[in-house]
């Protein structure tokens, strides 16, 4: 892989947004592609409505951690917290963020406001190489498809918005079955090719 | 099968550091595992607690680390493998044991891991327990990435029977919880069943024999010098290297130190140091000779810096360390690339300016500033200790103090509830409480979850009981030790395997400890609640409630599991009277004012406990289905 290649991931959200099961599928699927690979997490009170960041490295990487600028993709489950993890991005980052937000219970308690949901995702235009804004929420609705597996539906959009990512698309798919429960398999599979296409078409409008 | 036990020599698989630190242990013969559970240590247990059995190997989640680390001792003075595993201040609550362990030693293999949290990302402090491992005079092994965590483990067992000592493995939170892939070696299977031979000079450590004891400590620790000398982890990379400018590095700063002089184009020798206690001299001195100067690279305390130091004095090199103690890197929180790359550009650009580096020139964007919420982990919905807490503080006056102790509960700090004002370590919500009790005439209302109080609360509460201080304690019961994964504690009927085990009555313990006013509440009945702490704080000697309730996600989860009904709650928006008590007074994550200046409560997030409902003043919250009768009848 050379210096252009995609190798730095972070992927950010929520506690319960099913970031862990994304970076070890992303993980075990770079392994099985025969690539070196690193995935950080930090996940002590996940489960409690907390912030959770997953850095991926893959290829010739020692440490687990990205620095200032470096990730080469950022996925985003939440906006919040996409706008949050923004210095990690430069002019050639890839970012994929949803645009349903999860309100922090601070919020609620009178404090902290949740800044304006349109604004923040105004202020991403323009920011990295790229940016695919996904309702995955009304993608997975529509498509009859639960709630929960919208994280896949974010991976798949991460696949399809990146073209020189190191992992073929069949390696994923058959990672993602290893690590899904057997009855919600097909329903993950479609999950990602929602995502995947989507992210595919918005990045092909963008380009021409 | 579960990936961990895989006997495919040839494969590798992708593996958490912990996951690493199992697969070492089976794979150099595990007898007997011990822990208490507490984070970033927690997986290794959680893989032990789904493969012991099936591998023969006796693993128990015991009381406190204390209690762990014995039990791992005696199993290694009957001469089989122990690993005794907790996170860094667990340390602490063994170290009565584990400073002097290494007096009577080992006769099978004993490797202790401490799991260090440099950042605090779950812990109390953020202490460098590297120093243990001289305190006690036990040799240290340092990881840099979950192979490295693995191979440590083996050669620590190694290290252990030969020198007859305990080793210390010294993990952070950055190898514990980084996924990487680890090749496979055999697995083996332990001894089972071994026999104690007596040798009353070894292990009795009255004064005669200790001494004695000591004398031999400090000679293998001679011998384990020269172990350190020849260890495969102590190594230097990129020998050929010319510069004037060398590193000496431990741990996952290595790992950082690899990957920023890769980013600087710098070349230059580094010598990484696995084994760190004791430290290789003569190959520090070899290392640190022709270099004019060392900049060592360690998370947390100068601790390598100082022996580095050291060594340089011993032997007359002239050259300059840099490290911590002159700033050029911090002492405190977790090291990443940025903080190694920062302190490496400043040396050069102070001191060695002719050093060619390649400068980045990768700019951040400007991103424009946007106040951005904080997203703290809050206690889940439907959480009993929110229930709990709220009552203690609706009859308590405002002046009242509330120790509290570690565990999820410690998150009523926060807005609204605020029910917390001090915490140091497990149990001492109670020491505390005996100490306000005499130094203030304050209401205290002492918090404790069920798994501390086994832990380190009992010795408290006596020494409460005997002496006579006035609080309350409230005990708090879930039947889990939830923060760290739901993990059995001595208060369920489940043991390290899954096991049958004796559950203990907390009810019958505190009762046994001398309390006489003991009363056991369902926080979800909050009126129930809120009248046993108003007894508790006229009752004119210590009184106790123990709060009863199943820790909120299990209960959910076991209910969603059975396919029982959850039961759904709503706001009558006809006889809300828009106080927001429920929002801004209990303040469960589930219930949120919505658009229309009404709370409201998410379907998704509810899990149907039904305390918000009790809080309400105008019975605006309803069960849906009684909501649905009511209406019927109009």
């Amino acid at each position: 892989m050379n210096e252009e290649g995609c190798k730095n991931l972070v992927v950010v959200g929520v506690g319960g947004q099913g970031i862990i099961l994304v970076s070890r599928i992303i993980g075990e699927a770079a392994l099985k592609s025969g690539l070196n690979v690193m995935v950080s997490e930090i996940h002590g009170m996940a489960q409690r409505g907390g912030m959770v960041v997953s850095k991926i490295r893959i290829g010739d990487v020692h440490s687990p951690m990205i620095g200032k600028g470096e990730a080469d993709m950022i996925l985003g489950f939440e906006p919040v917290e996409t706008y949050r993890h923004l210095d990690m991005a430069s002019e050639k980052t890839t970012i994929v963020t949803s645009v349903n937000p999860i309100y922090p219970h601070t919020e609620s308690a009178g404090e902290n406001e949740y800044p304006d949901l349109e604004g923040l995702l105004g202020n991403l235009e323009g920011i990295g190489k790229k940016l695919v804004r996904l309702d995955t929420e009304e993608m997975a609705s529509s498509a009859g498809l639960p709630v929960i597996v919208s994280n896949i539906i974010m991976l798949g959009a991460l696949f399809g918005a990146c073209k020189n990512l190191p992992v073929r698309i069949d390696t994923l798919k058959e990672t993602i079955k290893e690590n899904v429960p057997s009855r919600f398999m097909d329903a993950n599979i479609r999950a990602f090719e929602l995502g995947f296409e989507e992210a595919k078409r918005v990045s092909n409008n963008t380009e021409s | 099968m579960n990936r961990i036990l895989s006997d495919n020599t040839n494969e590798r698989i992708l593996a958490l550091g912990n996951e690493a630190i199992v697969r070492g242990a089976i794979e150099s013969g595990l007898d007997v595992a011990s822990t208490y559970p507490g984070t970033p240590s927690s997986e290794i247990g959680d893989v032990l607690y789904r493969i012991a059995e099936e591998l023969g190997i006796y693993f128990e989640y015991s009381v406190n680390e204390k209690v762990a680390l014995e039990l791992g001792t005696a199993a290694s003075i009957s001469g089989l493998n122990a690993l005794t595993f907790m996170k860094h201040v667990g340390l602490n609550v063994a170290s009565d044991a584990f400073t002097s362990l290494a007096y009577v030693g080992v006769r099978g293999g004993h490797v202790i891991v401490s799991a260090d949290d440099p950042g605090c990302h779950s812990s109390q402090n953020e202490q460098d327990n590297r120093w243990y491992s001289k305190l006690a005079n036990i040799p240290l092994l340092e990881p840099s990435s979950p192979q490295e965590a693995k191979d440590m483990v083996i050669s620590a067992f190694e290290m252990s029977s030969s020198l007859e000592l305990p080793v210390l493995l010294r993990t952070t939170t950055r190898v514990s919880h980084t996924r990487a892939p680890i090749s496979l070696g055999k697995i083996k299977s332990g001894k089972g069943k071994s026999r104690f031979k007596r040798k009353p000079e070894r292990f009795m450590l009255v004064p005669k024999y200790a001494l004695e004891n000591h004398k031999w400590l400090l000679d293998r620790m001679k011998k384990a010098e020269k172990l350190s000398e020849e260890s495969k982890f102590n190594f230097i990379y990129n020998k050929e290297a010319t510069g004037k400018i060398g590193f000496v590095t431990s741990g996952v700063s290595y790992a950082y130190c690899l990957d920023v002089l890769k980013k600087l184009d710098m070349k230059a020798k580094i010598l990484k140091l696995g084994m760190t206690n004791p430290i290789p001299k003569k190959m520090c001195t070899d290392f640190a000779r022709d270099l004019e100067a060392i900049i060592v690279l360690e998370e947390l305390d100068p601790f390598l810096e100082n022996e580095i130091k050291s060594i340089a004095l011993e032997n007359k090199i002239p050259h300059k360390v840099y490290g911590k103690e002159n700033g050029h890197f911090p002492k405190y929180g977790e090291f990443n690339t940025d903080i190694v790359k920062e302190g490496i550009l400043r040396i050069i650009s102070e001191d060695f300016p002719d050093i060619k580096i390649k400068q980045d020139e990768k700019d951040t964007f400007n991103v424009k500033p946007v106040s951005l919420p904080s997203r703290p982990p809050v206690l889940c919905p439907g959480c009993p200790h929110r229930a709990t807490a709220y009552a203690a503080k609706k009859v308590s006056s405002e002046d009242s103090i509330f120790p509290m102790d570690i565990g999820c509960y410690t998150l009523v700090l926060q807005r609204p509830l605020k029910t917390a004002d001090i915490v140091l370590c497990m149990g001492s919500s109670i020491g505390t409480a005996c100490g306000f009790a005499e130094a203030t005439d304050q209401m205290v209302i002492a918090f404790i979850g069920d798994s501390t109080f086994f832990h380190a609360g009992i010795p408290g509460l006596i020494n409460a009981v005997h002496a006579g201080h006035k609080f309350v304690l409230s005990i708090l019961d879930n039947s889990t030790t939830a923060m760290t994964g739901f993990q059995p504690h001595p208060g369920v009927e489940m043991g390290g395997e899954g096991r049958n085990a004796k559950g203990i009555d907390i009810f019958e313990v505190v009762k046994g400890c001398g309390v006489e006013s003991v009363k056991v509440v369902d926080p979800y009945d909050l009126k129930k609640t809120m009248d046993a702490f108003k007894e508790a704080l006229e009752n004119p000697t210590i009184s106790v409630v123990i709060a009863r309730h199943p820790c909120a996600l299990v209960e959910y989860r076991v209910k969603r599991r059975m396919g029982e009904k959850i039961v759904e709650y709503d706001v009558d928006k006809d006889t809300c009277i828009q106080c927001y008590t429920c929002t801004s007074n209990f303040g469960c994550p589930a219930s949120s004012v919505g658009e229309d200046e009404f709370p409201g409560i998410s379907p998704h997030l509810c899990v149907g406990c039904g305390v918000c409902a009790e809080v309400c003043p105008s019975g605006a919250i309803q069960r849906v289905d009684k909501k649905e009768e009511g209406k019927a009848h109009e």
